[in-house]
């Protein structure tokens, strides 16, 4: 079963318009959601928590419509962090505990201790006077503490640093060794994502450019160095973006229509979304 | 089970799980019968993807070196090893073959070739 | 819902101390005709609650979480209320003190204070949907206009006889408030509903 399926969404704004993207998060595992700023992540997963309406399209969430009455029920299994913590800054971790606990049927105060004790988080010091890694994580803490199957991220990594992204990442890792959890996450810092996740959904400019496994994009992809003799060489199939460079070309290819003769580089995740969102560099 | 994943190697993650613990396997590191870490927990352990890790188990298990049992894991194979270092041993001839065709193109002798496959073992 | 009100009970409380100080003092000093005025501070806490939310961006994350939008609309009409009626306590106590020392009796500002909850009521359900729909910054403006209203509608029934009609038909206020009180809430939900 997908934990996530989104069919043919489209959402306008004024400048913006999400553009009738299809792409499912099979449960079990954890999808990367990437894109530039303003590529329509945010707008994505406002619309699976059914928080704006699309204009056209369904999304399901555990097989269940989220325009249906049932799916308030289900947001009892499933955690959200975004880009902030979104907590009251007057509060301090006991009012989110009494706060949640009233919220949520299976809230479990001893793991919401566990991850206080575990993040090192302050008790009784306002949230407001927490760091931007400190808050994260109070987020975080609150989004698991009732056991979710599902968890959503928009952004919740991106503006810290690496040794805390790394803590939170681990997280979701543990998270995900249970095989009825699945995890959504969104961030621009691809590299985070790029060994955790199993499937990679990339964004640019509202238009779904890829969703794939992320084993598959590797092997499928690589860049290649040539010079500007050898580029007319290339195979015109292989060729999927090209950039000019004061040598000659670098090369996004497809691995399996180039020959022995081409030897691709070392190839990143980034360096194939990078590619990916130069459409004019076709 | 000690598997060590390198970013920075050409090789694609689920081939450097596949020969680590085929070499695991032959070696005896990994005995007959033994139950295997289970696919989701190595892959979180390696902090990898789970399916980079269901396909290295699969190549595996199409190859006859584990097979699994629904519901309980994955296991190490009966295996016969002579059968399986003489199926090594093919595949070495077969490079050698590929390697002497090529030679033979830029009109190298086997001693050449025996030089430099020394030289290349001394470089280590 | 209980979570809601929870929330922004502790909200409020922490935030907003100083002026829980300000309502008995404005009693005591102002006089009876400060009732409306204390009674729509306190029914202004839903907007201060709806403001506080906007700045922590909380409202995001709670369409998201599992409160369904009749809980998010009514806790803060709630918030509202109660609050409300806790000034209005704040204030009829402070009065009974200063009433107990000068001698005189607290009978009109019993009945100013009973206008001013139907006033206060009649700010929540004006001023709630366009919060909703609008935001606090762009809706604040009503929030002064109703004072400003409130303050010289204060002033003059506390010097005509018109108060004393309205005391002999408080009946009908409260049931026009209450109707007025169930469009809004209705108009709010829809707007809250995506």
């Amino acid at each position: 079963m997908n934990a996530i399926e989104l069919n043919n969404v489209t959402k306008s704004y004024p400048g913006f318009t999400l553009d009738n993207v299809s792409f499912s998060l099979p449960t079990g595992t954890i999808m990367g959601l990437v894109g530039e700023n303003g590529a329509g992540k945010s707008t994505a997963i406002k619309l699976i928590m059914n928080a704006i309406k699309p204009d056209s399209g369904s999304i399901s969430v555990f097989g269940v419509s989220n325009r249906s009455s049932e799916f308030t029920k289900l947001k009892q299994n499933i955690g959200v962090v975004l880009d902030e913590a979104c907590f009251p800054g007057i509060l301090n971790t006991d009012d989110i505990d009494k706060i949640m606990k009233a919220t949520y049927i299976n809230w479990d105060r001893d793991a919401y201790e566990k991850y206080i004790k575990h993040f090192d988080l302050p008790r009784g010091k306002k949230i407001q006077d927490f760091s931007r890694g400190m808050k994260m994580k109070l987020a975080i803490a609150a989004a698991l503490s009732h056991h979710p199957e599902l968890l959503i991220l928009d952004e919740a990594t991106s503006g810290l640093d690496p040794m805390i992204r790394d803590e939170i990442l681990d997280v979701f890792n543990d998270f995900t060794r249970d095989e009825g959890h699945s995890v959504l996450l969104s961030s621009h810092i691809i590299s985070d994502l790029e060994k955790i996740c199993d499937y990679i959904t990339f964004l640019h400019k509202g238009k779904l450019m890829l969703c794939e496994e992320k084993d598959v994009l590797l092997d499928k992809y690589a860049v290649v160095k040539l010079s500007r003799e050898n580029f007319s060489a290339l195979p015109e199939d292989a060729l999927i973006r090209r950039k000019e460079t004061s040598y000659g070309y670098d090369a996004l290819v497809l691995k399996n229509k180039i020959n022995s003769a081409f030897t691709p580089e070392v190839t990143s995740l980034e360096d194939i979304i990078l590619f990916m969102a130069k459409e004019e560099n076709k | 089970m000690e598997i060590i994943i390198s970013n920075a190697n050409n090789q694609p993650i689920y081939e450097q799980i596949y020969t680590q613990i085929k070499s695991l396997i032959i070696s005896g590191s990994l005995k007959e019968g033994e139950l295997l870490p289970s696919i989701r927990n190595l892959a979180k352990d390696l902090r990898i993807s789970v399916i980079t890790t269901k396909r290295a188990y699969d190549e595996l298990e199409k190859d006859g070196y584990i097979y699994s049992v629904a519901g309980r894991g994955s296991y190490v194979a009966e295996k016969n090893i002579e059968l399986m270092q003489e199926a090594n041993l093919k595949e070495i001839e077969e490079h050698i073959r590929a390697i002497m065709q090529l030679a033979s193109s830029c009109n190298l002798t086997t001693d050449n070739i025996i030089e430099m496959v020394k030289l290349i073992s001394e470089e280590g | 819902m209980k979570a809601l009100l929870i929330k922004d009970f502790l909200v409020v409380t922490r935030q907003m101390k100083l002026v829980l100080l300000i309502i008995p003092l404005i009693a005591i000093t102002g006089g009876s005709f400060m009732a409306p005025v204390a009674v729509i501070m306190g029914a202004a806490f839903t907007m201060t609650a709806m403001g506080f939310d906007e700045q922590t961006k909380w409202d995001e994350l709670a369409v998201m979480m599992p409160y369904t939008p009749n809980a998010l609309v009514l806790s803060k009409y709630l918030l509202g209320y109660i609050w409300m009626l806790i000034a209005a306590v704040l204030f009829i106590l402070a009065q009974a003190v200063t009433s107990v020392v000068t001698k005189s009796s607290i009978s009109d500002s019993l009945w100013l204070v009973f206008y001013s909850i139907l006033a206060g009521s009649l700010f929540i359900s004006v001023s709630t949907p366009v919060f909703f729909r609008y935001g606090t910054q762009k809706g604040r403006l009503i929030y002064f206009c109703f004072i400003a209203v409130a303050v010289s509608l204060g002033t003059l029934l506390k010097n005509s006889s018109a108060l004393e009609l309205l005391c002999s038909a408080p009946l009908i206020f409260i049931v026009i408030t209450l109707i007025i009180s169930i469009i809004s809430l209705s108009i709010s939900v829809r707007i809250k509903k995506v």
